[in-house]
């Protein structure tokens, strides 16, 4: 097949060709989907070479695992599961304990018998539109993300970044809905907290 | 509902615009709770500010490196295996 019509071919007709061993076909669909893999290694591994690494593995993975895709799902659905492990697997697990102890905190803040909220939620007094993503605070977010355990920054990831539904997030993550979105509820807290320094003034504080 | 209520449901969906009964009774809280109001919008106001982070590109070269990657790995031929019918040139090291 020419270098042409492949670019035009549709994507099912395009595995299926790469499936058959058509070298061209799996040529054409590391091409229409390199961007998406690199960017979205990078978001989960947070570091330029890791996330190049888990670039090929997907790939190679992509290349040796194509017989066993089904099509049930869709085929971005199956590559971001793959990425998804293939950075997991390269991800150390140091300092994860004491992360994920604070987004257990950060589950149940504790309310009264009333159920208002029994500790101070710092109120954010700036919005995005009024701070500058200057070094300072790009790298107080860099450093945040990459505090979250993987489990977490995945979900969160998949979500918030990627735009993806709860049910593929979870499609993708290997998790239930359900799992997925108390993972989200925590990292998006927990993320908010790392923040709070710079969006709230302490004076300003609630009192609740 | 109770603010422990909403702290746990508000993440599902920011905008709260489902129509299900808990997203109206989210809603209806949201009108009443000035705290549970600023708390979604810093949600939301953190939502928007690590999107804002820029993600890099493919880096220059790492399609190349791939390839050879991806040929190492006996998933791509060779290209002295593509061209056989041209010219044989010596393998470049």
């Amino acid at each position: 097949m020419r270098g042409a019509q492949l670019r035009t071919l549709a994507e099912g007709k395009l595995i299926a060709a790469a499936r058959g061993g058509d070298a061209r076909a799996f040529g054409e669909l590391v091409r229409r989907y390199e961007q998406t893999v690199y960017r979205y290694a990078f978001k989960l591994c947070r570091d330029r070479e890791k996330a190049e690494e888990t670039f090929q593995d997907t790939f190679i993975n992509v290349y040796r695992k194509l017989g066993s895709f089904d099509g049930r799902s869709r085929f971005s659905t199956w590559l971001y599961a793959i990425v998804t492990n293939n950075c997991l697997m390269r991800h150390r697990r140091r300092k994860i304990r004491d992360i994920e102890e604070s987004l257990e905190a950060l589950e149940s803040p504790g309310t009264t018998a009333e159920g208002k909220f029994a500790r101070a939620i710092a109120r954010w007094d700036e919005t995005p539109e009024d701070v500058v993503l200057d070094g300072e605070l790009r790298a107080k977010i860099e450093n945040a993300i990459g505090k979250l355990p993987p489990q977490y920054r995945i979900v969160f990831t998949l979500r918030d970044m990627e735009g993806k539904s709860t049910e593929e997030t979870a499609r993708i993550a290997g998790i239930s809905a359900e799992a997925a979105k108390s993972r989200l509820r925590r990292a998006r807290a927990f993320l908010r907290e790392e923040l709070t320094p710079y969006m709230s003034h302490p004076g300003r504080r609630s009192g609740r | 509902m109770k603010c422990s209520d909403v702290y746990r449901h508000i993440c599902d969906n920011l905008d709260q615009r489902l129509g299900t009964r808990r997203c109206r009774e989210i809603r209806r809280h949201l009108g009443a709770c000035p705290e549970c109001r600023a708390y979604l919008e810093s949600l939301k106001a953190t939502v928007t500010l690590y999107r804002s982070v820029p993600t890099p590109r493919l880096p220059k070269g790492a399609h190349d490196r791939l390839i050879r990657a991806l040929r190492e790995s006996g998933c791509l031929p060779a290209p002295a295996a593509r061209t056989r019918r041209r010219r044989a040139h010596p393998p470049q090291s």
